[in-house]
């Protein structure tokens, strides 16, 4: 056994593992290149929320730019408020800018208030530095809901992961 | 896995030209050949040194935070993407289809195989690394595989032979001090 294992079918066995390890580092090495060049730690989100209506719907894929130092009034910008996991996209409706800072005070073209209630306590603004992931410069609508079907259902998304690994390991053609 | 007991779609080509190569292997062991690994062993070391590359760019990126990271991703992320079109540029100018290589009696052969989709003949191409002598053939998998899809060795064994011969043949002192 040992000593057929150390030639051909060994190195079968390898490429064979090495084919399922590149599926899974090429999806995130683009993932990884595309937030390089964006300078956003995540370059792409999904809308999970209605409150940006009409303009984004539950399900639209954004698609975000961060190499900008200053955002301006009517951007709609995907922010993360310090200690809080869910990033929120909303539009800029007020600004505070000095050379070495940006505050903003954002709101969602589908609520009746501003975003205060939503930052941390006795937060009034965001700082645009710290807190703004990147501002949307393009969607594709719908597709995003792929996402959310897999992000709540998480049998879903190891199917799809273990089906994508499967097939590189069986294809060899 | 390359054993004669594995059974094939016989309507599938390139099910057909794996199992084929698969056999070559055993076959050529059987004449006298050592196999070489030259060129998988370029394959495997070019394609996990860059899924290394991908795995350490992803594990400082975690420990770090992406901000205090950047930097290193960038170069990350080009090294990954330069090590993989080497290895596909490998793949397709170094490894050309090569099923198999291996010295006999200090002469290097080298054997590449290839099958056109929807057309079942076996094709190889034989290189004698010595004279650089060029031999091709081509074998119908009719003639090699039965109706239920599993592959009789002899009549490939045969052909293979008279092919490699062929390929020998102008190295000629090697043949005449056997």
């Amino acid at each position: 056994m040992l000593p057929q294992l150390s030639g051909l079918q060994l190195r079968q066995t390898l490429v064979q593992a090495l084919n399922f390890c590149l599926v899974l580092t090429t999806a995130y090495m683009f993932w990884k290149g595309l937030s390089v060049v964006t300078d956003s730690p995540s370059p792409i989100v999904v809308v999970l929320s209605g409150s940006m209506e009409p303009a984004f719907q539950r399900g639209d894929i954004l698609f975000l730019w961060n190499r900008d130092a200053r955002v301006k009034v009517g951007d709609i910008v995907v922010y993360n408020v310090k200690g809080r996991d869910i990033p929120i996209v909303h539009r800029v409706v007020r600004n505070h800018v000095s050379s070495k800072k940006q505050l903003l005070l954002t709101k969602g073209d589908n609520n009746a208030m501003d975003d205060v209630d939503l930052y941390s306590y006795k937060q009034y603004y965001l700082d645009r530095e710290q807190e703004v992931v990147g501002a949307v410069k393009g969607y594709i609508p719908i597709v995003g809901y792929v996402t959310i079907l897999l992000s709540e259902n998480l049998w879903a998304k190891y199917a799809l992961l273990g089906g994508m690994g499967l097939l590189a390991m069986v294809q060899r053609d | 896995m390359g054993s004669t007991r594995n059974k094939v779609n016989i309507y599938a080509v390139p099910d057909l030209k794996n199992a084929t190569d698969d056999e070559i292997s055993r076959i050529m062991t059987s004449q006298g050949y050592t196999q070489k690994f030259t060129l998988i062993d370029i394959r495997l070391a070019l394609g996990f040194s860059s899924v290394i590359v991908a795995a350490a760019a992803s594990y400082y990126d975690f420990k770090v935070g992406f901000e205090a990271a950047k930097k290193y991703t960038a170069i990350g992320v080009t090294v990954y993407f330069v090590l993989n079109a080497l290895l596909t540029l490998w793949i397709w100018k170094g490894e050309k289809g090569t099923v198999y290589e291996g010295v006999k009696d200090d002469v290097k052969i080298s054997l590449q195989s290839s099958a056109t989709k929807h057309v079942a003949v076996y094709k190889v191409e034989v290189k004698n690394g010595r004279t650089g002598k060029k031999v091709e053939g081509w074998k119908p998998f009719t003639e090699f595989f039965d109706s239920e899809g599993y592959l009789v060795p002899e009549p490939l064994e045969r052909w293979l032979e008279t092919v490699l011969e062929d390929a020998r043949e102008e190295g000629a002192e090697t043949r005449k001090s056997k």
